[in-house]
């Protein structure tokens, strides 16, 4: 890896051209040894004590470099890491082409059985390469020129994950499909479970199950019991 | 169809809807009307254990004794008497079953006994409404967090959707328990803070002291409450300050996460805070930060109203009947223990009141 110094590093970076600004991170399009690259940066978070705030930046850039290529040498298509420096936030990969997952089912709507299968077929390739996702929505896979989808954000991912994390990323992609694309959830949701079985073989059962279930929990439940509320 | 508008303008006088509220501790019942100052009465009766949580029946047997007189005041506050109204809506849930079946058996009995329609009405559905009236925010992400519910939710084909919420607990529920295990409470709320809020005072963040749970846009708490009250008997009684700051900071800071994740997500240009934690000063102040540096227009629900309260039921059932959404026939008023909140038609969105 090429070297950076870090502050030098963060002034240049805030010139480059802003690819998009998502809940945790900046991404900007730039070059790193010769090839086109993005730059993702977790800038610090006003709301949080401060110590907290470099923990979670630092650790989610590193274990973001190493999952995602952990993802990419088990054959899931996630892209390559060029660079990354936790304690800066900041992680350089490879620029991969495309549009996100979540506008191409607004614009292609035609496609979407096809690309929802697709979906759940990357994530059984994760899944096989012994990782989890922890936010796989469709504002995170990229749908590329040739109509292939590649797999990004990897900050939440977790490594050796049983059927419990692995129900978890299931889960997430329905609900991200309900709450963004509520007509597709259905048949959409089907379409995806489709590719997830058939590419992950025998293994899906217990994992589409432990989804359902997480599906029902969470939600209100009377045992629940509190004071708050008498507040006012 | 007519649009609620045309609707109360052609009539001479203004509708009155009565709302009940009594899915957990409160016993709430209000009068609001279709004009200023809208909200024309607001009874309240909280149920308080001495010691120890809520225990259901205890705060039916509660409500039971109270109702009358509540319902009867909150008449008399507005003006208003029973054959003036256009409805009764009740909170049909969710919540816990005896409490429920309480306003449940008063709406059917006012609704019956007067021949008025009766407005079935979702407690979640409600808390949102009353954020949306009082902020004038009208198409909002919601932070709705309680002791019963911590839901990152907003409107979206007809209906509020669910995008972020607890795997586990609900955030109220870990600072209850917390709060009531290591023997600060109750009472849980004193002056408007809560006792984790004062026990926190004079505390640090500790680094590493308990675990940071956000998976994807759902956060977790039951981990974070197992990991505290290990921290607080391990450190004892003179770090119980540094274990209450370092307790909220992670669990506030984690439902900040989500809910910006939502903004990110359904690029939503507004924000509000709902429900009981909605209280909190210190969560209203970190929801402001994360706002301000995302641009993001951001306004929490009065304090006076973060609480559960018979005003959000009424509000919700007006909007409902002049939307025309369908009443229920007295007799056909069930309550709904887990009533989710994406199962509920809202047909009047984005419109409120005023």
């Amino acid at each position: 890896m090429v070297p950076l110094d870090a502050r030098l590093a963060l002034e240049s970076l805030g010139r480059l051209p802003l690819l998009g600004r998502g809940a945790e991170a900046e991404v900007r399009l730039g070059s790193y040894a010769g090839l086109r690259a993005v730059y993702k940066l977790r800038p610090p978070k006003p709301y949080r004590h401060p110590r907290l705030d470099l923990s979670i930046r630092s650790g989610r850039t590193r274990r973001e470099a190493r999952l995602t290529l952990r993802a990419r040498r088990g054959g899931a298509p996630a892209p390559a890491v060029l660079a990354a420096y936790p304690s800066l936030g900041l992680i350089v990969f490879e620029y991969v082409e495309g549009t996100l997952l979540r506008e191409a089912l607004r614009s292609s709507p035609q496609e979407a059985p096809r690309l929802l299968r697709l979906a759940g077929e990357v994530l059984a390739a994760l899944h096989r390469a012994r990782v989890s996702h922890g936010d796989y929505t469709t504002s995170n896979l990229i749908v590329t020129p040739s109509g292939g989808l590649v797999v990004i954000d990897f900050g939440l991912a977790e490594p050796d994950p049983g059927v419990e994390e692995m129900a978890v990323d299931v889960h997430l992609f329905r609900r991200s499909l309900e709450s963004a694309h509520a007509h597709l959830a259905g048949p959409g949701y089907e379409a995806f479970l489709d590719g997830y079985k058939h590419a992950m073989g025998g293994g899906a059962g217990p994992i589409i199950r432990r989804a359902e279930e997480i599906r029902l929990m969470g939600r209100y439940v009377a045992e629940r019991r509190s004071v708050w509320g008498s507040t006012a | 169809m007519a649009t609620a508008g045309t609707r109360s303008s052609s009539r001479s006088r203004p509708l009155y809807v009565l709302g009940i509220e009594s899915t957990a501790h409160t016993f709430g019942v209000s009068v609001v009307g279709e004009e200023e100052p809208f909200i024309l009465s607001d009874v309240r009766r909280h149920y308080r254990p001495e010691r120890g949580g809520i225990l259901p029946r205890e705060v039916a047997s509660f409500f039971s004794r109270v109702a009358g007189e509540a319902v009867g005041e909150a008449l008399r506050e507005a003006g208003v008497g029973p054959r003036d109204l256009a409805g009764v809506a009740v909170a049909l849930g969710p919540g816990m079953g005896p409490a429920l079946r309480v306003g449940a058996t008063v709406a059917r009995a006012l609704a019956a006994a007067y021949s008025k329609p009766l407005i079935p009405v979702n407690h979640a559905v409600a808390h949102i409404e009353i954020a949306r009236f009082t902020t004038g925010l009208l198409d909002p992400l919601v932070v709705y967090v309680s002791g019963g519910n911590t839901t990152i939710t907003t409107f979206l084909e007809g209906r509020y959707r669910v995008f972020g919420e607890t795997l586990d607990i609900a955030l109220g529920n870990l600072l209850d328990t917390f709060s009531r295990e290591v023997g600060i409470a109750p009472p849980y709320v004193v002056g408007g803070r809560h006792a984790v809020d004062r026990c926190a005072e004079g505390g640090d963040y500790v680094d590493g002291l308990l675990p940071y749970v956000v998976k994807g846009q759902d956060v977790s708490y039951s981990g974070l409450l197992t990991a505290a009250l290990r921290a607080a008997r391990r450190l004892g009684r003179g770090r119980l300050a540094d274990v209450c700051y370092t307790l909220r900071e992670i669990a506030y800071s984690a439902i900040v996460e989500v809910a910006e994740r939502g903004l990110a997500h359904t690029g939503k240009g507004q924000l509000t805070l709902t429900g009981g934690v909605a209280a909190s000063d210190v969560l209203r102040e970190k929801l402001r930060l994360m706002a301000e540096a995302r641009g993001v227009d951001y306004k929490p629900v009065p304090k006076r109203y973060a609480g559960d309260n018979g005003a959000m039921i009424a509000l919700t059932g007006l909007l409902a009947l002049r939307s025309g959404a369908p009443t229920l026939e007295p007799a056909r008023a069930f309550i709904r223990q887990r009533w989710r909140l994406d199962e509920v038609e809202v047909p009047w969105y984005p419109s409120t009141l005023g």
